[in-house]
């Protein structure tokens, strides 16, 4: 058993102990397993060792609470990766106001607040693809390490969930974008901003708006700076989550601008965007669409730095190396909820990457089944 | 004209007909607490943000929602018609709710004995009760009463 295995096993092993040692605490655990076949060149497609995500919270006394939610998941290489993907102590004052400190994710639209890292919680496989994490070559930053104000209050017919975060921004090294976790690496912090209205009479619908302004570095494997950008992501995001009727739709405007070392002059932006509809019968089947698409500013430092460092070690078989380029992608799938807390998932996948004037638009065809669960 | 004076003889007892049958199909239910509560009175949609944890504090006091597995058809009818989910429903909304805020989600409790012994020692619990129950245990005091029309 390698070393990352046996820390998984004990890690575990704590996990499923510290419950029976506080009544207070809320342990859960989400997993899958996917197959994936894939017409992409080079993928051989097949069975893929899911992700357990461990889960805990709880509410030390009337006013603190504390999250953490780790992951481990399978690399290619055969080893295990574990990461801390959220750990965070927050304070509530009232329903206007909680201040956490610790690692969150970004508050960057509907998706990436919503379903986090528990695959059942979401209708599809997976994320949309420009919403992947950093470490599966996802496009924006979806992690964080600060500060972050949150609150709800009452405006009239609506009620607005505000949040606020600064911290750590994120870097690009060789193993693709990474979140500061242990200091930052430059001395501009990030800030990241969402406010999604809701109706009071329709909890389970809204609509927002969100946004980050970061500084980003790319370093070399010798920490040498190679560029620099600073990035301002305004995204507007609309949902309706009641059965039998869903509804996501998130669009980001991605202003980067090239400083100092860069060779990008002037601002470049990007543009992403996804619309998903799923009907729900019976809250058992639930067929679903959603088309995604990027367009990626092709000068901007922060698209050539994350082209340059691509994540090759993404876990799941079949997707594109990084999101990090221009790609439109329908997906055509269904759910059937087997239980609250375990569904299969089987979904077909049409990707058009435009290959520019040499290499023509290149066509993926995939199909991908899951089995998710929460226990 | 037959045909007139026909309904107007069997008019009033066509209401009185559909009164009944409204009566026969209308429930009432009780959000209740014990006397040490926060407050005396909730609205029907401050009832709904709590046991949806969209609204967990009320006069700085950390609110605890409790519901119950028995009486039958309790759970189902409330969350249903207060808050506009299936049970099922419910158990996934609550799964997402506390991986996106922590917290915990709503205590479940056996049944009425022990939801009212917790209202009555938990100064800031309250749960929910068929309306003719609540108004027969002493002890308890009633927030809300919401009628359901099937």
């Amino acid at each position: 058993m390698s070393k990352q295995w046996q820390l998984a096993a004990v890690m575990l092993g704590t996990f499923v102990v510290l419950p029976l040692r506080s009544h207070a605490l809320t342990f859960r655990g989400f997993g899958n397993a996917d197959f994936v076949e894939s017409s992409k060149p080079g993928n051989s497609g097949g069975f893929i060792q899911g992700t357990v995500d461990l889960f805990l919270t709880d509410s030390i006394n009337e006013r603190i609470d504390i999250l953490a939610e780790t992951t481990v998941h399978p690399h290619k290489t055969g080893l295990a990766g574990i990461d801390l993907e959220r750990l965070q102590a927050g304070y509530l004052f009232n329903d206007g106001l909680r201040l956490w400190v610790g690692r969150f994710h970004n508050l960057l639209g509907y998706w990436n607040l919503a379903y986090h890292h528990g695959l059942i919680l979401h209708t599809s496989v997976d994320r949309p693809e420009f919403l992947k994490w950093e470490h599966d070559g996802g496009f924006l930053p979806t992690h964080f390490n600060g500060l972050w104000a949150e609150g709800r209050v009452p405006a009239g017919p609506l009620k607005l969930h505000y949040g606020l975060m600064a911290g750590n921004g994120p870097q690009i090294t060789t193993s693709g974008m990474q979140t500061n976790n242990v200091g930052d690496d430059n001395t501009d912090k990030a800030v990241s901003f969402n406010v999604t209205a809701k109706p009071r009479t329709h909890p389970f619908s809204g609509f927002g708006f969100s946004g980050y302004r970061s500084n980003i570095t790319e370093r070399t494997a010798a920490s040498v700076v190679l560029t620099q950008t600073r990035q301002m992501i305004i995204g507007a995001h609309l949902f309706h989550a009641q059965a039998p009727v869903e509804f996501i739709a998130e669009y980001y405007r991605v202003a980067d601008q090239g400083v100092g070392v860069s060779e990008a002059t002037g601002t470049q932006t990007s543009a992403a965007y996804f619309v998903q509809v799923g009907y729900n019968f019976r809250e058992k089947f639930m067929p679903y669409y959603r088309y995604e698409e990027v367009r990626a500013a092709e000068e901007s430092s922060y698209v050539m730095a994350l082209r340059r460092n691509s994540v090759t070690q993404n876990f799941v078989t079949g997707v594109l190396p990084t999101s990090a380029q221009d790609h439109a992608r329908h997906i055509v799938g269904v759910r059937y909820n087997l239980d609250v807390r375990s569904a299969l998932k089987a979904e077909g996948r049409y990707y058009e990457v435009p290959g520019g004037a040499t290499a023509g638009e290149q066509i993926y065809r995939e199909v991908a089944f899951q089995w998710a669960f929460s226990f | 004209m037959g045909l007139f004076l026909l309904m107007g003889r069997f008019l009033p007892v066509l209401c009185i007909m559909l009164m009944a049958s409204g009566s026969l199909w209308s429930k009432e239910i009780a959000i209740v607490a014990g006397p040490g509560f926060p407050a005396s009175t909730l609205t029907r949609e401050e009832a709904r943000d709590i046991f949806l944890g969209e609204k967990v504090m009320l006069q700085g006091n950390r609110l605890r929602p409790l519901e119950t597995k028995e009486p039958k058809g309790l759970r189902g009818l409330f969350f249903k018609a207060v808050l506009s989910v299936s049970e099922d429903g419910y158990q996934s909304y609550w799964i997402k709710k506390v991986f996106q805020d922590g917290g915990t989600p709503p205590s479940s409790l056996t049944g009425v004995e022990a939801l009212v012994a917790a209202l009555q020692t938990d100064h800031n619990a309250l749960g929910f009760l068929w309306a003719s129950d609540a108004s027969k245990i002493a002890g308890l005091k009633t927030l809300l009463v919401i009628t359901i029309k099937e």
